[in-house]
């Protein structure tokens, strides 16, 4: 017995404390400054969040003490919120390096080579990728505790919110380590594992928001409209929702007719969430190491292509192809022509433009019909959602792809062969530029060409109140442009200074993501209290153009106003729009000459032996 | 002068690649330059490409100061380095035509350009297929063919030969040749350096950053060659050979070796008729009198070890 126990103990040992993968990680990476800034900037935000809050409700001398847990309650919801909200984000960042990690360093085969068993292999990755994430959580855990001094919130509630934040971020790990063993990762597995969790995360949340996914059992919550869908125990927002009573959940006894699962599922769906989360985790992490030795890695063949010769078969012959005309500048042809081409962009180009389109046009026969109460109004907003995702979409595609445009020509070393010829460092990014946008202009058509369908259709008709006026289309077409150029040009400037193409991808993207977020919120207020100056302010930003431009009856104080002021806004709409090109277009040139001029000395300097 | 160094130096922090390198290459030359791994040689090719700034010193090609005219020098030199630089999802005749584009040939002359070089480079059935698809030594004969797109005067060659087969290493050395036929200079680095010897009308060998050597190949031989050496067989009584040999004022050692004597002399000669005969007269019978031969491995690998300077 004592021998089992012995040979138990050191298994263990060796899997965690001992593990050398999770000790070469965590000593190597624990004395970069990068994370040290990252737990810093993370410690800020909540520390920030829970100030302002704390401090903008006024003094607390003279109130209750139940007002004074409610609002420590509002402080604790919304720290919790931003929480998660950093660690949905945070955990694809830690974690998705595990996916081409390997590749990069070229040690996978030298791994598997070594005594190291497959648990210890996996295990030690994850929790490598996850150390930190825990390290960030544990860091916040201060930050909530002052929230408690008021009173109003339980450490009950705490345990909860951070349970829904550590398994969101257990099951992000097991997902990246999983098919960092199925696969060999390149730059585009991360690019489509950022986009499929960020996907999943907003097309759940959007369905959770129809009542068809609503339990019908669940009771109403003060001040929304919206109840408990059976989506919550599989999504991290929804589920903390639940977990600070925004959302309210029907006791058991109400659901028991939904069988074992089903009950447990609606009456509570944070503690499900959890528990299907750390499940799945545990589940992904025993496919890991049954993979790890057995599947795909570099020059065999993969899982897909085990299941699908035929398929796979065809896709490895493709080894030729028609030349295509190379346009007068090289560097713009390439990333308007040829990184478009490449098979999964392409496919992935055409599913977005053909998704858009069939959006529009449900939209549309919705419209015309008056089915399910879509009037003009109704239409507009739909029709300012639908777009927003479209245009969000495209700034992520042109920030990523702008971002690897740079360091892919370091990585595959054509960046020397570049500098070897006459092109000057103007052409050059000019050419970048010019094909990036390019490459998104097709993007930009879908939404453009959505509005235009709209306002010509209402053009045809003139109904009383139109969804959308043809000139909409243009103004927003045209903003689209400059806006993606400056999305462009982000990526290329860390494109620039980086020299890993998956660093600056993170970069670009989490500054995209950032920068959009904060301006849309501080502009929205500027512009929502605008009037009919509303829409020409709104075009300095990219969302709240496509909110304020093609639904202006929102800033207005009724639907009578807005359709007495109509002609001012479209007017103000146009020449808002035609200024805030020009000016978005002297600071993009701006800093394109700024980024010519520091092209060659950035470059000079990481080139080296 | 199509290449001159000046004091050439580039330091990298501490370390210092290229130290005071005086390099003088004529119009027309194939210069085969030869080093040890982290001598400099990359490094000087990179910075006559313009890529690299010198630290110290300067560096003229065609008359035409790098960094400082590095635009005017561009178009006259075609570089290959030492990796292929493949483009995703692109095909050869497209990688043929975005470089040319680069160096502003447009329109039918790109087209007629393209052509005419993938037929130069024997290429021209392979122009449909993706390059990151090409075997080594199909990438390697690309990356000759797109430098030769804008018929540049220099060829700076980055160890054009490494990982090629034995097929594809004779196939891009005719091909080198046929360029130096045509009038091109070539600077070449390599670590093969019996095809250098073959195809190069000098050489420079670098070590730490410094030139130990640079001229013509006869030159490098002639400098290698220390003292004479023979190699004599004799077909019995090889000791007793060996102590007459000893004897005789023109011979410094002799070592035996098998059933071969080596014979070191004193002096640099090519008359080994004293040795002869003093092995007939004795009545040896001689199977085999023959000088060392000193190639360009042997040349090197003394330089280098510093056996002669």
């Amino acid at each position: 017995m004592s021998t089992i126990l012995t040979r138990l103990a050191s298994w263990l040992w060796l899997l965690i404390p001992a593990n050398p993968i999770l000790v070469r990680v965590v000593n190597s990476m624990s004395q970069r400054n990068r994370h040290l800034y990252l737990r810093f900037c993370y410690l800020a935000i909540l520390a920030t969040v829970v100030t302002v809050l704390l401090l903008s409700s006024g003094s607390a001398a003279g109130l209750s003490l139940s007002v004074l847990a409610k609002r420590a309650s509002q402080t604790f919801m919304w720290a919790s919120i931003t929480q998660l909200a950093l660690m949905c984000f945070l955990s694809p960042v830690f974690t998705a390096g595990a996916i081409t990690q390997e590749k990069d360093a070229q040690t996978y085969n030298i791994l598997i080579s070594t005594p190291l068993s497959n648990a210890q292999i996996v295990i030690g990755s994850l929790l490598s990728r996850l150390y930190f994430v825990i390290v960030l959580l544990l860091a916040g855990l201060p930050v909530f505790l002052t929230t408690m001094v008021y009173g109003g919130v339980t450490t009950g509630q705490i345990i909860r919110s951070f349970a829904i934040a550590g398994s969101t971020a257990a099951i992000t790990g097991s997902l990246a380590i999983t098919v960092s063993m199925i696969r060999v990762g390149t730059r585009r597995t991360i690019f489509s594992f950022f986009l499929g969790i960020a996907a999943y995360l907003l097309l759940v949340y959007a369905l959770a928001q129809m009542d068809a996914t609503w339990v019908s059992e669940a009771p109403a919550n003060p001040g929304r409209t919206q109840r408990l869908s059976w989506l919550a125990p599989f999504h991290p927002f929804l589920a903390l929702d639940v977990a600070l009573n925004r959302i309210k959940a029907p006791d058991i006894t109400a659901v028991a007719s939904y069988g074992p699962i089903g009950k447990y599922l609606a009456a509570y769906p944070a503690g499900t969430y959890i528990l299907t989360t750390l499940s799945c985790s545990v589940l992904l992490t025993m496919l890991s190491m049954f993979f790890v030795r057995r599947c795909t890695k570099l020059g065999e063949q993969s899982l897909l292509g085990r299941l699908k010769p035929a398929f796979r078969k065809r896709n490895n012959q493709r080894k030729t192809r028609k030349p295509h005309q190379v346009w007068a500048n090289p560097v713009a042809w390439r990333e308007a022509v040829t990184r478009a081409s490449a098979t999964s962009r392409g496919m992935g180009r055409y599913l977005v433009i053909g998704c858009g389109l069939i959006g529009a046009l449900w939209l549309l026969v919705y419209y015309l019909k008056g089915w399910a109460g879509f009037n003009p109004s109704e239409t507009r907003t739909w029709l300012a959602v639908i777009i927003a995702i479209e245009f969000a979409l495209v700034l992520i595609i042109a920030t990523n792809t702008a971002a690897s445009s740079l360091t892919k020509e370091k990585e595959s070393k054509t960046m020397d062969l570049l500098l070897a010829t006459p092109l000057s460092s103007s052409y050059l990014i000019w050419g970048k530029l010019r094909g990036l946008v390019s490459f998104v202009l097709p993007l930009i058509a879908v939404p453009v060409i959505s509005l235009l369908i709209f306002g010509i259709t209402d053009e045809i008709r003139r109904p009383a109140e139109r969804a959308v006026y043809w000139e909409t289309g243009m103004e927003i077409g045209s903003l689209m442009i400059i806006f993606s150029a400056y999305a462009c040009m982000l990526g290329l400037h860390f494109s620039l200074k980086q020299r890993r193409t998956v660093k600056a991808v993170l970069l670009a993207v989490a500054v995209l993501i950032g920068a959009n977020t904060a301006i849309f919120l501080f502009w929205n207020m500027i512009v929502e209290g605008a009037s009919v100056l509303g829409p020409a302010l709104a075009a300095a930003t990219p969302f709240t153009s496509i909110q304020y431009m093609i639904d202006p009856s929102s800033i207005v104080e009724s639907q009578a106003a807005y359709l007495q002021k109509i002609g001012s806004l479209r007017l103000s709409a146009f020449i808002g729009s035609a200024i805030f090109i020009t000016l978005h277009a002297i600071v993009v040139f701006s800093w394109y000459k700024a980024m010519v001029r520091s092209f060659d000395m950035i470059i000079r300097k990481q080139s080296g032996l | 002068m199509i290449i001159e160094t000046i004091n050439l130096t580039k330091r990298y922090d501490d370390l210092i690649a290229l130290d005071n390198l005086e390099l003088n290459i004529e119009d027309g030359e194939c210069f085969g330059y030869i080093g040890p791994n982290g001598a400099g040689k990359t490094t000087t090719i990179k910075i006559l490409a313009t890529l690299l700034q010198p630290t110290w010193g300067e560096a003229r090609v065609c008359g035409h100061v790098v960094g400082y005219e590095s635009r005017k020098i561009r178009p006259l030199i075609g570089y290959v380095p030492d990796f292929f630089g493949a483009y995703e999802d692109m095909v050869v005749q497209e990688y043929l035509e975005f470089f040319a584009s680069a160096y502003n040939i447009t329109g039918k002359e790109r087209t007629r350009v393209v052509g005419d070089v993938l037929e130069l480079t024997d290429l021209v059935y392979k122009q449909d297929a993706l390059v990151d698809g090409l075997s080594r030594g199909m990438q390697q004969r690309l990356s000759v063919a797109r430098v030769l797109l804008h018929d540049p005067k220099v060829l700076l060659l980055d160890e054009p030969a490494s990982g090629l087969d034995p097929r594809a290493r004779i196939e891009i050395r005719e091909l080198l040749k046929e360029l130096r036929r045509m009038g091109k200079t070539i600077i070449i680095s390599s670590h093969i350096l019996h095809e250098l010897a073959e195809l190069c009308t000098t050489v420079g060998i670098i070590e730490k950053g410094k030139l130990l050597f640079h001229g013509p190949l006869e030159d490098i031989i002639r400098r290698a060659r220390v003292a004479s050496k023979l190699h004599v067989k004799v077909t019995e009584q090889q000791d007793l050979a060996a102590l007459l040999l000893e004897k005789l004022p023109e011979v410094k050692n002799v070592t035996q070796e098998n059933s071969q004597l080596t014979v070191e002399l004193t002096g640099q000669t090519h008359d080994f008729s004293a040795i002869a005969n003093a092995l007939l007269k004795n009545n040896f019978k001689i199977r085999e009198l023959r000088e060392e031969e000193v190639n360009l491995e042997t040349a090197f690998m003394r330089l280098t070890k510093g056996i002669v300077s």
